[in-house]
């Protein structure tokens, strides 16, 4: 029941999609007019893993719960933290929806601006990176950096002032794009197929049940 | 956006970037507000966009009642909490949202990458078409970690395959410092324009 | 030639300081570099909705969120109005639910501007937002049969399908009612989406500028037919539409960023070297 079932669960809902997406008169194969079978299991089974929905919340909780009933390293800020989350998710749901004022006052003036600016200071930490850790000691490391330095000025109009592509060889850009055309889609052509065969063979690994991981230790 | 969204954004702006002074209570204000509204963000929407509509559409107006039988199921997922003797029932939707999801790519996902493998198969009738197949293979063979290892020839290429990738990797490294740089840029133009009003 | 040893050791927020500042005076004072428009990926996006009918009906899908704004949004925003100018018709879907309000936000700001200049943009009938609708690729599969089915017939902004005049004319998700897909994708779910379960459908790509090298794969296998890569790509369609904006002016700013990269490296080796010199002395 408790390990046995869900594996045999799996593998039947594997086959049964896998099913619907090789043989065609079972994808369009109709309950009732202009309902599939397809479609309302898929529905379905989408109704159901979004009604875990509180997950989150209930994860974040018990976390900074936690943080705050023992008094760790800057527990005020978990308490900040179960504020905002809950008032948040209070006017969300009950006050209105995605559409109330402050809901998207809030959305456009805090968030937006906090994920851009969070993301934005790569900026400086791809500067700082680059100035610390990029060493060149070997024929790898001095290819990677020629290829860096030839892909940085052709993608800028200062390497088009530099040496323009209307002249030998289309400049930095024609050689920029001839690396990206020719030997980097190779190799990530080459880097795409060992990863997908290796996925593959988990996939199928989760599907026949010989991996069992994604069940979680329950017991 | 209003002139006190603007000011409420900004601060937010600045309140991140003097983490790049020194960690500071303002970032980590900051860093757990986002925390927290896209946690609760996602959940309004998921309620709004999903459940509300399929439950009132579906299970109410249509009377599909196996909606209700799947959101029980789904209901389930909370098991993980419960006392240790119940949390096994939580793998139940689990398996069936797995399964599910398996069996589409177990069917679609090798095609995309067949199609590449076809490219990759050109008639060798240009230079460019005869180095492409060339660096695939060396690329390749570097991947080849126990069958024909030994063998001198596939060393050999693994390594022209390992210099091939560099070349990859300085691409990538040339289009990571362009797009960091880009998103900078995006929060210094609204800095500029949009709060301090300076036209660019 | 000790202080030659000492670059190595330059305070991280010298380097932070001299970036911004690098940054900040080519925006404020645009220096005119020339753009190059780049043939091979920005050039067929654009063809490709200069071949459109008025009428046709093309699928945006916004897979970013706000920290991509800044490369996707020009991107995003430069083809949206390219569309209405043209008369072409879009329906915008969003597999990342972070950046479905932004998708949104930044369209309108696109079609007020434009219908203060008296070019169409009517929400319902020129484009609708259905946004974000959660079961991942199995949803977006189920889109291509019953797409009013899949997105509860309901937009982002809760109307009814039934009240939008544009969604009558798309039922379900296929090539006969979309005349090809531009998505703006800045990781997963994303481009895969569409390789999988769309591989005959016309696929354009807006990239942030970090997914480009990945992408040529897909466009040298004909999986894409074109790409608008970065920042840069943005810059480019808005020229190509006549309409410098945001992304043009910024890059400028582009070049000087990438001088002082290309500057730090050279110097970081340098100190690198003759420390390492002076230490086998």
């Amino acid at each position: 029941m408790k390990r046995e079932v869900p594996i045999v669960l799996t593998f039947l809902m594997t086959l049964l999609r896998f099913c619907f997406e090789m043989l065609e008169p079972m994808l369009n194969y109709q309950i009732y007019e202009g309902v599939t079978l397809f479609s309302r299991i898929s529905f379905s089974v989408t109704f159901m893993y979004c009604m875990g929905l509180f997950m989150g919340l209930i994860n974040l909780t018990r976390v900074h719960g936690n943080t705050i009933r023992r008094r760790r390293e800057h527990w005020i800020y978990s308490v900040w933290l179960l504020i905002v989350m809950y008032g948040y998710a209070i006017l969300g749901l009950f006050f209105g929806g995605m559409e109330s004022k402050p809901f998207t006052w809030i959305y456009d003036a805090i968030i937006v601006p906090l994920d851009s600016t969070m993301f934005s200071m790569l900026a400086f930490f791809i500067a700082s990176s680059a100035y610390r850790a990029f060493r060149i000691r070997n024929l790898e490391s001095i290819i990677m950096m020629v290829v860096a330095f030839v892909v940085m000025l052709g993608n800028v109009s200062l390497g088009e002032v530099i040496w323009s592509s209307e002249s030998f060889l289309g400049g930095f850009k024609g050689i920029k794009d001839w690396f990206l055309a020719i030997p980097n889609a190779a190799s990530q052509r080459a880097i795409g197929i060992g990863i997908f065969l290796g996925s593959y063979a988990a996939i199928l690994r989760v599907a026949l049940g010989l991996e069992k991981r994604y069940l979680g230790s329950l017991d | 956006m209003t002139r006190v969204q603007i000011w409420v954004a900004a601060l937010c702006t600045l309140a991140c970037y003097s983490y790049l002074i020194k960690e500071n209570p303002a970032y980590r204000i900051a860093e757990y507000t986002l925390v927290a509204l896209y946690t609760s963000y996602n959940i309004t929407r998921l309620f709004h966009s999903y459940i509300k509509p399929y439950f009132i559409n579906y299970a109410l107006e249509e009377k599909q009642y196996y909606y209700i039988v799947m959101g029980v199921l789904g209901l389930l997922l909370y098991a993980r909490y419960a006392p240790p003797q119940y949390r096994w029932l939580a793998r139940y939707p689990i398996a069936l949202q797995v399964g599910w999801g398996l069996g589409g790519s177990i069917a679609r996902s090798p095609r995309p990458v067949f199609t590449q493998v076809a490219d990759a198969m050109r008639p060798l009738d240009s230079v460019n078409n005869i180095v492409f197949f060339v660096c695939f293979l060396a690329v390749m063979s570097y991947f080849f970690f126990t069958v024909g290892k030994e063998s001198k020839f596939i060393q050999g290429s693994g390594r022209i395959g390992r210099y091939i990738m560099m070349i990859g990797f300085g691409t990538a490294f040339g289009n990571t410092v362009q797009g960091r740089i880009s998103l900078f840029l995006n929060r210094l133009s609204f800095l500029l324009t949009d709060w301090m009003g300076i036209s660019i | 030639m000790k202080w030659l040893e000492k670059l190595d050791t330059i305070d991280p927020r010298w380097v932070y300081i001299i970036m911004a500042v690098s940054l900040v005076f080519p925006v404020l004072k645009p220096i005119g570099l020339a753009i190059t428009i780049d043939e091979t990926t920005t050039v067929p996006v654009f063809n490709w909705i200069e071949s459109l009918q008025p009428g046709d009906i093309v699928v945006g899908d916004v897979a970013f969120s706000g920290g991509s704004e800044g490369e996707l949004g020009p991107q995003l925003q430069s083809w949206f109005r390219h569309c209405m100018i043209k008369g072409v018709k879009v329906i915008m879907v969003a597999q990342w639910n972070t950046g479905e309000r932004l998708g949104y936000t930044l369209l309108e700001q696109v079609a007020n501007e434009l219908e203060a200049e008296g070019i169409s943009a009517e929400y319902g009938v020129d484009w609708v937002y259905v946004g974000y609708k959660p079961g991942g690729t199995t949803l977006w599969r189920q889109m291509q049969l019953d797409f009013w089915g899949a997105c509860a017939e309901t937009d982002m902004l809760g109307n009814s399908f039934q009240d939008l005049p544009l969604m009558h004319r798309f039922k379900k998700w296929d090539k006969e009612s979309s005349k090809g897909i531009m998505a703006f994708v800045a990781g997963s779910p994303g481009l895969p989406t569409y390789t999988t379960y769309f591989p005959d459908y016309e696929i354009y790509v807006g990239n942030v500028a970090v997914q480009v090298p990945g992408a040529m794969n897909t466009l040298r296998a004909g999986q894409i037919k074109g790409l608008l890569a970065g920042l840069p790509g943005g810059a480019q369609y808005e020229l190509l539409l006549n309409r410098p904006g945001r992304a043009v002016k910024l890059m400028d700013a582009q070049s000087m960023g990438h001088l002082w990269i290309m500057v730090l490296v050279v110097l970081g080796n340098i100190g690198f070297y003759m420390k390492s010199r002076a230490r086998d002395e």
